[in-house]
């Protein structure tokens, strides 16, 4: 039967209550405390994506990390932008900053660059809700992007292209949808872009300011004119919804969606926040099917974790633990970004999984006071109520409480209980 | 107030005796106004009157291991608490001294079990002096401790609280309401089999039997002590916390007895690792007859001495000092170590540290042309090497947003002219390596752009970074500007040419000439180390926003705790203006090394 999943869930396909609110925070933007949950629940599906666009209103990142940039030292930015994720508020922004730096995946292993990884993340940022043409084009003339795909290297008479051909495959179109004389064209679109006092800047005597044909399109084309020429196909609105759909609704996502998502953007001339909004509403995006279907990212686990507990590692900490799991922030492994889902677990990650859900069960336990019930049985449907809020009560329920009985102390037992929920599957399945 | 002030204690027990006697310490406020302004504590029925002042050093027998004594506790523990560096230490948040929590906290215990404040106890027992020893009788440890209080009463007072506390906890009240039994003058406890109590006008007393109590409290042999005034007196100024320790016949026992950690600790000074750790004269200062030492605590800082005097005894030699500690000086020290001890083969290492060693070694051979370390280099450098910290002036290049100081090492040639060359171009080679690595990693920039200079007198070369671009920010790599330099008599590594330059103008050029072998030189001096704290603590408070959100971001701490962080480390700066380490020969086998902290006078 064919449906229109991008229709606004309602009725039969919206069971709104404290599992599909969690849903809904979880995907949308790493989750919330059990107020927040219950918050929505109150509010409503609309009325909770209108209140996380409304915290996600400002894109500035926070300043205070240009103090540090000058140390070169990029731990630190990854315990910034770490912190972000864990606690900041903008939770929809940040998740998206998160899903498009993977789509642009760059690595600082190459850049070598502190200040430029960080002004990235800021474009990003920055247009993470916004126009797809707009980040598209501001990461083509972006620093980092420009030193890690070798575009300062692009000049007139000695195209490189790099650039041009992760432009097609990696950003925009997908493989099949140009030809080697596309990219050919495209690096010379590109040429002339160097990276002077740690900026971007377009250098007229090295860029090729001849005609060109890319995509079907003619003239002394630069990148807005590759852009336009790109955005002009369907194929980008496909390879773009079908980015969206994969970070936020997940591998088994209803056929037919991506498709459904390419029409919007495409109607929507790449309005990437609109478009989510409607996805985030929408039949595919409740569907049973999807939900607590996608392996959690390192990144995204932990600040889900985190964001749930109400307690957070000291951000280094909490960098070094993803970066174990094979996440490390701003430092994806090839230009291809992190495969995720079922490539997040293997022999040594989940192992890693599992402790790091204890560090952060023991973190949380020293700072629970008061509120938090001692009696094994109570403790333990609590914490499901906030760090799953909704589910039923899984099948080692039992043995969770004996163990939680068995910790010896009641700290001990709130970072016993607390690290078998986080270390489940119930919980790393988001 | 007696009845009161006894029906109020609940518990000290024995070892509050022993707490309250060695006076651990903080909070003396507290037990300045409880002893000093409001007079004894307790009153009894020993007759109120002055107990003789001043540590009853007589008591101590002379062949104990260990003595210790003090004249005034109290006011040491007022002195020392008064410290502003104390101060600011016990200020700093979280489990950052943790140590000092910890005295804290046994103090508050203390005073629940007791009722009263331990400090104005130990005050009562011990105001007018105390004395402490230790020795080996068979291999078994015996020890003494004598306190001898101002108040004949409040001492004899306070003896009896400790003593119905201790009895209590031991499930046998007021089985000490009353001595034991009374011999030779002296008010005798049996405290079961392993410890003894007395006491005799004024001085109470703790000791592993009553045998040894009766001997010492009325003994004979103490009042010889006293009236020959053949007994130990403690080095340091007066008012100190001294000590001394018997090192020949510590060595002996650690010979001949079965304590492999005390017998690794003695021998530790013939080990090169000690020689290279402590120096060749500060690791002999375990090879004395005894060991002095003091702690004192005046208006203007705290110095903690250790004096050793023996056969084996290794003066410190003198150093001819290629810079003189200057104004600017963030860190000045001055050290003696053999640098042999490197490639001679004796250094015991784990395999990981002897590989990565002799990769060094082997490296810097490479860079140095291929001279041999052991025949070539180290016997043309001398064993005087200087470190020096200051601020940068970026006078040669531009000055980056967050600032580190630039640090210096400046090290003796001997028979320079065969190795000044090489050591130059080993540095080169270093500078060229590093770019090449950079350029290997695809690190495109900056790259150190080297300058050399050569004539007669000396041999530089220095890197810098190349310039940032008009409005391009400036980085924290700009700290580094290395450099290099060898004079006559001189080597000189900087991390900042800036700082280089300046030591150049420094050096003594009249001494350049001058050859005198090192092992004739044998002078009053010194190793030495000086911190001005002010002038790290105006470093920091120019970057204070930067560290505060670097150790957020590490440790997790809010902004607000972060910045009480940095303030507690700052108040703890500013309270020390000077950190100073001295070693010094005080004769021809006799040496002493005096650890000052200088609150420039402004401990209350």
């Amino acid at each position: 039967m064919t449906r229109d999943w991008l229709e606004p869930a309602a009725g039969a396909d919206l069971d709104w209550g404290p599992a599909a609110a969690a849903h809904l925070l979880r995907r949308a933007a790493f989750g919330g405390s059990r107020e927040e949950v219950d918050a929505a629940v109150q509010r409503g599906p609309e009325a909770t994506v209108d209140a996380l666009f409304e915290q996600a209103a400002d894109s500035r990142p926070d300043g205070q990390i240009a103090l540090l940039l000058g140390s070169g030292d990029i731990e630190l930015l990854q315990a910034w932008w770490t912190r972000a994720l864990c606690g900041g508020a903008g939770a929809l922004r940040e998740r998206a900053t998160l899903v498009w730096s993977n789509h642009f995946a760059t690595s600082w292993d190459k850049v070598v660059d502190v200040r430029l990884m960080h002004a990235q993340n800021a474009t990003l940022r920055e247009h993470a809700l916004g126009d797809f043409r707009a980040l598209l084009r501001a990461m083509l003339t972006d620093g980092a992007m420009l030193v890690w795909l070798d575009g300062v290297e692009n000049r007139r008479g000695a195209p490189n292209e790099n650039l041009a051909r992760e432009a097609f495959e990696l950003f925009s179109l997908g493989r099949g949808n140009y030809t080697e004389t596309d990219i050919r064209e495209a690096a010379r679109a590109l040429s002339g872009w160097r990276v002077v006092g740690r900026r971007a800047k377009l250098y007229p005597e090295d860029h090729d300011d001849g005609d060109k044909h890319v995509l079907g399109a003619r003239g002394p084309l630069g990148v807005d004119g590759l852009v336009d020429a790109i955005c002009e196909l369907r194929a980008c609105t496909r390879f773009v919804a079908a980015r969206l759909v994969r970070e936020y609704v997940g591998p088994a996502a209803p056929e037919g969606l991506v498709g459904e998502v390419a029409r919007d953007l495409h109607a929507g001339d790449y309005d990437l926040g609109a478009t989510l909004r409607r996805l985030l509403l929408s039949r595919g995006f409740f569907a049973p099917g999807p939900r607590a279907g996608r392996i959690a990212g390192p990144l995204e686990l932990i600040a889900t974790a985190s964001r749930s507990l109400g307690a957070s590692l000291p951000p280094a900490r909490a960098a070094a633990l993803a970066t174990r799991l094979g996440q490390a922030p701003f430092r994806p492994p090839t230009v291809e970004g992190w495969e995720g889902d079922r490539a997040w677990i293997g022999s040594t990650t989940w192992i890693g999984r599992r402790d790091a859900a204890r560090e952060l069960a023991e973190h949380w336990a020293d700072e629970a006071r008061g509120a938090v019930p001692d009696e094994p049985s109570e403790l333990f449907d609590g914490l499901l109520a906030s760090l799953l809020p909704g589910r039923p009560a899984p099948p080692w329920r039992a043995a969770a409480v004996r163990a939680t009985a068995e910790a010896g102390s009641p700290r001990a037992a709130r970072a016993t209980c607390a690290a078998l929920i986080l270390a489940s599957p119930e919980f790393q399945l988001v | 107030m007696q009845s009161v002030l006894r029906s109020n204690i609940v518990g000290p027990g024995l070892a509050a005796l022993t707490l309250v006697a060695v006076g651990t310490a903080l909070e003396p406020s507290r037990a300045g106004a409880a002893g000093a302004s409001s007079g004894p504590l307790l009153s009894t029925q020993a007759p109120h009157g002055p107990a003789p002042g001043g540590a009853p050093l007589e008591l101590i027998p002379d062949r104990a291991l260990v003595k210790v004594a003090i004249d005034d506790p109290a006011g040491f523990l007022d002195r020392l608490a008064g410290q502003p560096a104390v101060t600011a230490l016990a200020a700093l948040p979280g489990n950052s001294v943790q140590a000092l929590g910890r005295v804290r906290a046994a103090l508050a215990e203390a005073e629940s079990e007791l009722g009263l404040p331990p400090l104005a106890l130990a005050r009562d027992l011990g105001g007018a002096g105390g004395v402490f020893w230790l020795d080996l009788k068979n291999l078994k440890p015996d020890y003494g401790l004598v306190l001898r209080g101002s108040d004949n009463g409040a001492s004899r007072a306070a003896l009896e609280v400790l003593l119905a506390r201790a009895a209590e906890r031991a499930g046998f009240p007021g089985a000490f309401d009353a001595p034991t039994a009374h011999r030779v003058g002296v008010d005798l406890w049996e405290l079961g089999d392993d410890a003894a109590v007395g006491w005799r006008d004024g001085m109470a007393m703790l000791a592993k039997d009553s045998d040894a109590v009766l001997a010492t409290l009325g003994g004979a042999a103490a009042r010889q002590r006293e009236r020959s005034r053949g007994h130990w007196t403690p080095a340091g100024p007066t008012g100190a916390l001294g000590a001394q320790f018997d090192l020949e016949r510590a060595r002996l026992l650690a010979e001949f007895g079965d304590d492999d950690g005390l017998r690794d600790l003695v021998r530790l000074p013939d080990k090169p690792e000690g020689q290279l750790i402590f120096g060749p004269s500060l690791s002999t200062i375990a090879r004395g007859d005894v060991l002095d030492a003091w702690l004192t605590a005046d208006p203007n800082g705290v110095e903690l001495g250790l004096a050793s005097t023996g056969p084996d005894v290794v003066p410190p030699t003198s150093i001819d000092l290629a810079i003189e500690p200057g104004p600017t000086d963030l860190l000045f020290a001055t050290l003696h170590r053999e640098p042999g001890v490197l490639v001679d083969g004796t250094l015991e290492l784990d395999d990981e540290a002897s590989a990565s060693l002799a990769k060094g070694l082997s490296q810097f051979e490479l860079l140095m042309g291929g001279l041999d370390l052991r025949r070539d280099v180290l016997p043309r450098l001398g064993p005087t090497v200087q470190l020096i910290a200051r601020e940068i002036p970026f006078r040669s290049g531009p000055a980056p947003e967050l600032r580190l100081p630039a640090l210096a090492l400046v090290m003796e040639l001997n028979d320079s002219d065969l190795v000044r060359e090489p050591l130059v171009a080993a540095f080169q080679n270093a500078i060229v390596l590093s770019n090449v690595d950079r350029a290997q990693k695809g690190e495109g920039r900056p790259f150190l752009l080297r300058r050399a200079e050569v004539d007669e007198t000396h041999a530089l070369t220095a890197a810098h970074y190349s310039r940032p671009a008009p409005g391009e920010p400036i980085d924290m790599v700009y700290n580094a500007a290395p450099a290099c330099a060898a004079t006559a008599k001189w080597l000189i590594l900087a991390s900042h040419e800036d700082l280089l330059n300046d030591l150049m103008d420094e050096l003594p050029t009249a001494r350049d000439n001058r050859a005198q072998p090192v092992a004739d030189r044998i002078g009053p001096s010194i190793e030495r180390l000086v911190v001005d704290g002010s002038r790290a603590a105006a470093l920091i408070e120019a970057q204070r926003d930067a560290i505060e959100l670097a150790i957020s971001l590490r440790r997790g701490l809010s902004e607000a705790r972060a910045r009480e962080l940095v303030d507690g480390v700052l108040a703890l700066l500013a309270a020390q203006s000077h950190l100073s380490l001295e070693l010094s020969a005080t004769g021809p086998d006799g040496l002493a090394l005096v650890v000052r902290l200088d609150s420039g006078g402004t401990a209350e």
